[in-house]
């Protein structure tokens, strides 16, 4: 286990090598000079030289680069070309928020797709799960922003329900208040992934059904519920923490578009007004944030998976 | 990547099975629907200037008109018909859809073979690079390409292109792998054949039976990412008529013309879904379950 832990930490280091490559090159790709990219158009002529100093804009290429992945190594990605405030602090400002949405999302997902998945994996014919699969393939085709419109016109601007600017307000501070922010964001994304989740829940019941320990159960005399749930369900839901899991890393700054509709102070919202703003450090911080963020997640699930089912081996 | 990893390339039909798919394809539950409901918008798409009845760019009555007779979808704010820009934004969806799924497929495919086929050096470095670019969402991937070369058209179709073509890589990888120890693979190589041969000749026609579901699942997420960035102002910019950005634009006028806000994205959602069904539909006649939706950019 702790071998294949560090081997895969080892592995992350070309990734992160190409992704650190790939993001400091972003300020070279934009036309115009990378000093004028990094402070904006508009900044003073000594913010400008500061900035080509920063570069080393006199120094060969790869010093230049290392002189960049140096900084970024202690967390120094440069301050914001909007608002000159270092980068790190407003990128580190958004991920509890990000998290929060992640975890609400996920529940909301959980809570629609297991009843779905379940039901459509016990009575494959029946009328219902046909209904079931219209859901699906519904939520997964109606773009989420869509669907926060029309919550938007629903539930926040007819019914004053909801807000309908959705502040960050942490669970742990407040934890009604957190609910009523963080509830229609959290339910156009918790549609959109119970439409994966169900999927997911679904084949992989029928897959323990039709095992052979169920067969044996049943030959025993278990109750029937009882075999769905201790037996079958359980080893079903396995793989589901695989797509659980992955969902969080693609909910890190996958969510721009959510985030954006609903006003919600995100790490998504943040890339978005720093794309919009040309606000390069930001961009590049976010990405190797997310890529890291991607790689530490896959690995946790990687392992989490094999200590719930201990048939699996970590090679 | 995110809902099903490396997809696992099914054991490929020998070619004489070719011919069943068709018919299985057609038979299965979602296939032939979908295949409709696209058909439909593919006219639609390519038959835009017959079938819109206002020019989509010019004012046609007044504004913010309720859907009738003479306007069917109702006018938007600049008093333009909303039927006649929801079907030129077919033909733009459409374009990004193709334009997206043939780059990733034109450069996808023949490196993941070539990966999965020599192997070594060659493979470990585009694994590395495909790792890097699939730990990146793909709606954030998208707009970060559109931060660096500008919004517009080509450059949204390309930015999701690219942002598709690690899947396809791994994709034909792993079908690759699973071939090239065949005995067909096997007795073409010691009849003489050389690399190029074998991986043109003998293994990509046999593995494209997932690269073609890739394709219409990359066509699908191409479509969503394309309508989320339009929608967020990152994407083909006004006055085109893309459907995100009508949505966009009938956010300020709910309470005036609520059907602005509804019939564009209908017609966005069919399309989605009507892809989707195609996938399936496929996957179902190809006895595949995991070409999946890999790389979801489809959340925004």
């Amino acid at each position: 286990m702790v071998s294949y832990v560090v081997r895969r930490l080892l592995q992350f280091i070309p990734v992160l090598f190409l992704a650190s490559i790939a993001v400091w090159a972003i300020i070279y790709a934009v036309p115009g000079s990378p000093a004028t990219a990094l402070v904006g158009t508009d900044a003073t002529p000594e913010a400008l030289a500061a900035a080509e100093e920063r570069l080393g804009l006199d120094k060969p290429v790869p010093l230049q680069y290392l002189q960049w992945v140096s900084g970024a190594v202690v967390g120094d990605f440069g301050d914001s070309a909007i608002n000159g405030a270092p980068v790190l602090g407003q990128l580190a400002e958004r991920i509890p928020a990000s998290l929060q949405l992640a975890l609400f999302s996920l529940t909301i997902g959980l809570l629609l797709a297991l009843p779905l998945g379940i039901v459509s994996a016990l009575k494959p014919r029946s009328v219902l799960t046909k209904v079931i699969n219209v859901y699906q393939a519904a939520a997964l085709a109606i773009p989420t922003f869509w669907v926060g419109i029309l919550l938007i016109i629903g539930l926040a601007v007819k019914r004053n329900v909801f807000p309908s600017v959705s502040n960050f307000v942490p669970l742990w501070v407040d934890p009604v208040g957190a609910f009523r922010n963080t509830f229609l964001p959290a339910l156009c994304l918790g549609i959109y992934i119970s439409g994966i989740i169900a999927r997911f829940v679904s084949a992989s019941l029928k897959d323990s059904l039709a095992q052979d320990y169920v067969r044996t159960a049943r030959a025993k005399g278990v109750p029937e519920g009882a075999v769905i749930s201790k037996h079958a369900l359980r080893n079903a839901l396995l793989p589901t923490v695989t797509v659980v899991g992955l969902q969080i890393g693609e909910f890190l700054g996958g969510t721009v578009v959510t985030e954006v509709v609903f006003s919600y102070p995100g790490l998504g919202r943040l890339i978005y007004t720093a794309v919009t703003g040309r606000d390069y450090p930001i961009i590049q911080a976010a990405v190797l944030f997310i890529v890291i963020a991607f790689l530490l997640i896959n690995l946790i699930v990687d392992v989490l998976y094999a200590l719930l089912d201990p048939r699996v081996r970590l090679e | 990547m995110t809902t099903t990893d490396t997809a696992v390339a099914p054991p490929t039909q020998p070619r004489v099975a070719r011919a069943g798919v068709v018919g299985k394809f057609l038979r299965s539950t979602t296939g032939p629907i979908g295949a409709g409901v696209m058909g439909i918008l593919l006219l639609v798409a390519l038959g835009a200037d017959l079938i819109a009845p206002y020019d989509p760019l010019a004012r046609a009555g007044a504004a913010l008109q309720q859907p009738g007779g003479e306007f069917w979808f109702g006018t938007d704010e600049l008093g333009r018909d909303i039927f006649s820009r929801v079907v030129h934004g077919t033909r733009l969806s459409l374009q990004t859809a193709v334009g997206a799924a043939a780059f990733a497929g034109v450069v996808g495919l023949p490196l993941g073979v070539l990966a999965g086929y020599v192997g070594g050096a060659t493979d470990a470095i585009l694994m590395r690079i495909t790792d890097f670019v699939l730990a990146v969402p793909g709606i954030l991937f998208a707009l970060v390409v559109v931060a660096v070369l500008g919004s517009g058209v080509w450059n949204l179709t390309l930015a999701i292109g690219i942002g598709a073509t690690p899947t396809f890589i791994r994709l034909a990888r792993a079908s690759t792998l699973s071939l090239r120890e065949q005995e067909y693979v096997l007795a073409a190589r010691s009849m003489g054949a050389s690399p190029f041969d074998i991986m043109a000749r003998t293994i990509t026609p046999n593995i494209m039976g997932p690269i073609i579901v890739q394709i219409i699942v990359t066509a699908s997420v191409a479509i969503l990412v394309a309508a989320a960035l339009s929608f967020v102002g990152l994407g083909t910019p006004p006055p085109a008529p893309s459907w995100g950005g009508m949505l966009q634009s009938s956010r300020a006028y709910l309470f005036q013309q609520v059907w602005y806000a509804v019939l564009p994205g209908v017609v966005l959602a069919v399309t989605i879904a009507a892809l989707d069904a195609i996938g399936r539909g496929m996957q179902v006649a190809l006895g595949t379950r995991t070409a999946g939706r890999a790389k979801v950019g489809g959340m925004g």
